[in-house]
């Protein structure tokens, strides 16, 4: 191999398993194998499962790359790369909605099951191997197949529960959102944490007996024990027909789980938001203009709601963004996605006062929201308010992280006299905000290069449109 | 025929390979999941505890193979 190739730039999430590593060459992803793991490849391209798995795209499509010279150079420890089609962005479960983590657990138990019946299995269960082409969920860790060994355990039994089946049993049952728990403890919930919260009443519930109540004692009472489990299990006979049965009830189970919302506040925006239909007709005008101007590779629809303006912005980009820091309003936004389309929305749960940060080994595992891709255009609609007044960002601030990516955005400015900003008002009479259409034009001047803008026939509205210095 | 005999010399190259699971499935959590396995599971869950009782009568305490 050429001495001068440049150094190999693994991706900061990928060292758990040390026979497999991704790295990133020239915008493309590609993932260096151990000879062990091109084993593991070459017996997994060769199972129909896979084939059918990554013809469907629930599994990332994935090539191997037979002339690496092009590369950058690789320790010998590596045998071989494979290339993976690159996902148009890296999301999180902890900003997924329920219905995308009940989707991408039934992914993984759908590839494990599928995996184990050509004598292969999955070496772990985690939702950081499950990302999304739009609404549809794909399988993107190849390095986890390996070879299933007769009468081994599921080995990723236990992660599964923690990472994917006990947050969402709390939310289906208990109506606990897993969000915080999942950001605070990428492991997940333990089976100990999870029986804690569950009530006595809960354990007639499908799943808890089972895999709640009686995982957490099994793991207090053996995990400390001396001895080797995966003998005896072997010895006495354990095999995958179990481990079959196991994901063929946890799969019924996980199906059935519903989460019963209600109503927040946000959910009933589009039927109660103060527009007429005059103002409404020219703001979709100007966002249409902007829009058709190009196209866009990256999209972020921030405070994106029912996604109406994401569906419009799909039309004109690679990619959109469809981001919301309610709940429920991403994950009905979600099932209306996997239903209607388009395929290239992707709905993110975010709290833009406290998105997701560097989670992880170094604080780099799991990169900060802004880190994954940068928007070439944010649509910042009937948002700026809800930060301003509601979460006391200064307005000047705001602007200035706007404009900080580089991008062009559109701005819905909502002036201190609209009914919504009134309601936001209410209760903060004593409090002075510097919240104006004067400030907030000042601030776009300051922070942009080029700034349009148009007021609404309302007059309470503004919506600007505002280009980088450098563009 | 042919499948089988390739499945037992894979499993057979496996069998040598314990590091590939990079993951610690927990020894509670591996019991469990011989109490999950339906109809199947009644016997391995018998032999499993006769393995055990007649660990006893052999004079090896558990935990003696490792």
């Amino acid at each position: 191999m050429t001495v001068d190739t440049p150094a190999v730039r693994f991706d900061a999430g990928s060292f758990r398993d040390p026979d497999t590593r991704v790295f990133h060459h020239n915008g493309s992803v590609y993932r260096c194998l151990s000879a062990r793991a091109l084993a593991d490849w070459e017996q997994l391209a060769g199972t129909a499962f896979y084939r059918r798995f990554a013809a469907a795209r629930r599994v990332i499509p994935t090539r191997h790359v037979t002339d690496p010279a092009a590369l950058p150079a690789l320790d010998d420890r590596w045998a071989a790369v494979l290339e993976h089609e690159r996902l148009p962005f890296v999301s999180y479960p902890y900003e997924w909605s329920f219905g995308m983590l009940k989707d991408a657990a039934l992914l993984q138990l759908d590839v494990t099951r599928a995996a184990l019946d050509e004598e292969m299995t999955l070496k772990d269960a985690t939702p950081f191997n499950v990302q999304w082409l739009g609404a549809q969920p794909t399988f993107i860790d190849i390095g986890s197949f390996t070879p299933y060994a007769a009468g081994e355990p599921w080995a990723g039994y236990r992660q599964f529960c923690e990472t994917f089946f006990y947050p969402l049993l709390l939310q289906a049952y208990r109506n606990v959102p897993f969000h915080p728990w999942l950001r605070g403890s990428l492991e997940g919930i333990t089976a100990e944490q999870c029986n804690a919260l569950l009530s006595g009443r809960d354990l007639l519930r499908r799943g808890v007996l089972a895999h709640v109540y009686l995982q957490a004692k099994a793991q207090a009472r053996y995990d400390d024990a001396p001895g080797n489990v995966r003998q005896e299990l072997r010895a006495a006979g354990f095999g995958a027909a179990l481990i079959k049965h196991n994901i063929d009830r946890l799969r019924r189970i996980v199906e059935r789980l519903r989460w019963d919302a209600g109503r927040s506040t946000w959910s009933e925006y589009q039927r109660e938001h103060s527009y007429d239909d005059a103002d409404l007709r020219r703001k979709t005008e100007f966002v249409g203009r902007v829009l058709g101007s190009r196209r866009w590779p990256l999209v972020w629809d921030i405070g994106c709601n029912t996604g109406n303006y994401s569906r419009m912005a799909a039309g004109h980009a690679e990619y959109v963004l469809a981001l919301d820091a309610d709940h429920l309003v991403i994950e009905r936004l979600y099932q209306a996605l996997k239903a209607d389309g388009p395929a290239n929305v992707l709905p993110v749960l975010a709290d833009l006062a406290d998105p997701s940060p560097g989670l992880g080994w170094r604080g780099r595992e799991r990169l900060p929201l802004g880190d994954r891709g940068r928007p070439a255009l944010i649509l910042c609609l009937a948002l700026i308010h809800h930060l301003v007044i509601g979460r006391n960002i200064p307005l000047d601030d705001f602007v200035a992280w706007l404009a900080q990516f580089g991008g062009e955005v559109i701005l819905e400015f909502v002036g201190p006299e609209d009914p919504m900003v009134e309601r936001l008002l209410r209760n903060r009479r004593d409090q002075e905000f510097e919240y104006s259409s004067a400030a907030v034009s000042a601030a776009v001047e300051r922070h942009f290069g080029a700034v349009t803008h148009e007021t609404l026939a309302s007059g309470t509205r503004t919506l600007y449109h505002c280009r980088p210095t450098s563009r | 025929m042919l499948r089988s005999a390739m499945f037992v010399v894979a499993a057979l190259v496996v069998l040598e390979r314990p590091a590939a699971a990079y993951l610690d499935p927990g020894t509670g959590s591996m019991l469990l999941q011989a109490l999950l396995g339906g109809v199947a599971a009644v016997g391995v869950i018998a032999k499993l505890y006769w393995h055990r009782l007649t660990a006893v009568f052999r004079g090896k305490p558990q935990g003696s193979k490792r």
